[in-house]
C-alpha cells in the first residue's frame, strides 16, 4: 500500500498514517494477515523517525486493527474486518463530540453502558 | 492516495514489433541448420567406406551400441537436429528476449556434435584405432567446436526487445509530502521446494552419513544450499520510496535488488513474461536484470546506462506512478 506523510499538516505524523492503514483496511487493501513494513524500514523510507511509526502502529494495535509480534512485526488481525474499524471511527467520533460538550470518558462509557441495557 | 484510488493506469503495448524476428535472426536460424547438412551429406557419401564400429573410446565411452556406427550418427545428428530446432523456436515471439542466447547454445551443441561425428568417422575411415596422444587434441578440437554458437549469436539482431507499457502519470504528493509504497510478495512453490531439499537433507543425513557413503555430505550441504535460496525468494518485500525501488528477502532481512532513485531514468509497468526474462528466480541477462517471482505484470525501470531491471509485482500501476512523481522531482 502507499504511505504518505505530510509534515506541515495540523494533523500529527502518526494519526495520517494511522488514517490511511485504517482505510485500507476497511476497503479491503490490506487483507487481515498482511504483514505491515518493519517500523525502521517505514521510518526510513518516510524520512521520519521510527518511534513515530510505532506510536502509530501502538495506536492500531489498541484499536483493535494490528497484531504486533516480537520478531514478527506488526500484521492485520485476522478479526480486523471492516466493521471493526467502523466501530472504532464511531468510537472516535463520540469521544470528539464529548470532548466538545464537555463531557468525561467516564460519563460516555456510562451512557454507552445505559444505552447498552435499555436496548 | 491508497492502493484502492485510481492510479494512473498504463495500458500495455503490444510489443509485437519489438519481439518479431529480423532477417538477422532468420539467417542466424539457417545456420544452424549448416551442422545438419554436413552430418547428413559425410554420413552419405561415406555410408559404404565406414567400417561397422566407430572408435568413441576417446569420448569416455567404453564399448557396447554407442560403437555402433548407425547408432553414433544417429545420435550426433539428433543433437544436431535438436540445435536446429531450436533456432527455429528462437524465432517465436515469446523467445525474443532470450534469441541471441538460445541461438548462441544450439550453435554450441550443433557444432559439438557435428565435429564428434567427424573425428570419429574420420578415423573410422582411416581404420586406425585412435592413438593415445591424440586423445586430448581431439576431444579439445570437439569443444573448440562449440565456438560455431558464435556464428548465429553475432548473426542474431542485437536490438533492445523489453515488452513497455506506457509511461505513467504520477502519483500527486504536496511539497514536502513523503511517500512511500510496500508490499510483500509471498510464493508458496518456493517453500515447498525449500522444504522438500531440507527433508532430502535429512533423509540422506539419516540413511547414508552413518554408513560413510561417498558424497553424502557434500549432497546434504549442497541440498541445505538449494533450500536456502528457495527460502531468499519465498518471501520478498518490494519498497518505493526517495530512495529507489528496492527488494528485500522479508525472511532473511537482507536487499536484494536496489536501484537508486537518482539512477533511475523512467518506469513503467510492464508484462513479465518468464519465458522472455530467462525463466523465474533472479534473472541476470546482458543489460536486464529481473526479479521474477509470480504473475505477469511487474515495475521495469530504466537506469541511466541504458540498462533495465524489473520485478514483478501485483498491481504495478500505482509503484510506477510513485516512482515517476519521485524521479521528476
Amino acid at each position: 500500500m502507499l504511505y504518505k506523510v505530510d509534515p506541515a499538516s495540523a494533523v500529527t505524523i502518526a494519526d495520517q498514517l494511522a488514517v490511511q492503514v485504517r482505510v485500507a483496511v476497511a476497503d479491503g487493501s490490506l487483507a487481515p494477515g498482511t504483514r505491515l513494513p518493519p517500523a525502521r524500514e517505514l521510518a526510513n523510507a518516510l524520512s521520519i523517525n521510527m518511534h513515530t511509526v510505532l506510536r502509530a502502529y501502538a495506536q492500531l494495535r489498541d484499536d483493535g486493527i494490528l497484531e504486533m509480534r516480537q520478531g514478527r512485526g506488526a500484521s492485520v488481525r485476522a478479526d480486523a474486518a471492516a466493521g471493526t474499524v467502523r466501530l472504532v471511527e464511531l468510537a472516535d467520533a463520540l469521544l470528539a463530540e464529548a470532548r466538545k460538550l464537555g463531557v468525561g470518558i467516564p460519563d460516555v462509557l456510562i451512557l454507552i453502558q445505559k444505552r447498552g441495557t435499555h436496548a | 492516495m491508497l492502493d484502492s484510488e485510481s492510479p494512473t493506469k498504463s495500458p500495455m503495448k503490444t510489443g509485437e514489433s519489438a519481439t518479431r524476428a529480423t532477417t538477422r535472426d532468420r539467417l542466424a536460424a539457417a545456420s544452424l541448420w549448416l551442422p545438419v547438412v554436413i552430418l547428413s551429406v559425410t554420413a552419405t557419401l561415406w555410408s559404404r567406406r565406414l567400417p561397422a564400429e566407430l572408435p568413441v573410446e576417446w569420448l569416455g565411452n567404453e564399448g557396447g551400441a554407442f560403437r555402433s556406427t548407425a547408432v553414433f550418427s544417429g545420435i550426433t545428428g539428433t543433437f544436431a537436429l535438436f540445435a536446429a530446432v531450436a533456432g527455429i523456436i528462437a524465432l517465436a515471439g515469446v523467445a525474443a528476449t532470450i534469441r541471441p542466447w538460445l541461438v548462441l547454445v544450439a550453435g554450441m551443441v550443433g557444432g559439438s556434435a557435428t565435429a564428434a561425428w567427424l573425428v570419429a568417422a574420420g578415423f573410422g575411415l582411416a581404420g586406425e584405432p585412435m592413438p593415445a596422444s591424440a586423445v586430448p587434441w581431439m576431444v579439445a578440437l570437439v569443444l573448440a567446436a562449440a565456438s560455431y554458437g558464435v556464428v548465429p549469436y553475432l548473426l542474431s539482431s542485437r536490438q533492445r526487445r523489453v515488452r513497455l507499457g506506457d509511461a505513467a502519470a504520477g502519483v500527486p504528493l504536496g511539497v514536502g509530502e513523503a511517500g512511500a509504497w510496500f508490499t510483500t510478495i509471498r510464493v508458496r512453490v518456493f517453500g515447498v521446494f525449500a522444504a522438500v531439499s531440507t527433508l532430502a537433507a535429512a533423509v540422506i543425513a539419516v540413511l547414508l552419513v552413518p554408513r560413510d557413503a561417498v558424497g553424502a555430505s557434500a549432497a546434504i550441504v549442497a541440498l541445505l544450499l538449494v533450500a536456502a535460496g528457495f527460502l531468499v525468494f519465498s518471501r520478498l518485500r518490494v519498497s518505493v520510496d526517495h530512495r529507489g525501488l528496492r527488494v528485500v528477502s522479508s525472511l532473511f532481512r537482507f536487499p536484494i535488488a536496489h536501484v537508486e532513485l537518482n539512477r533511475i531514468v523512467s518506469a513503467r509497468s510492464a508484462e513479465l513474461r518468464a519465458a522472455e526474462w530467462g525463466g523465474w528466480g533472479y534473472r541476470v541477462m546482458p543489460g536486464r536484470t529481473a526479479i521474477v517471482v509470480s504473475g505477469r505484470r511487474g515495475i521495469l525501470v530504466e537506469r541511466d546506462n541504458g540498462t533495465h531491471f524489473a520485478v514483478t509485482v501485483p498491481n504495478p500501476d500505482l509503484p510506477v506512478a510513485l516512482l515517476t512523481t519521485l524521479v521528476s522531482r
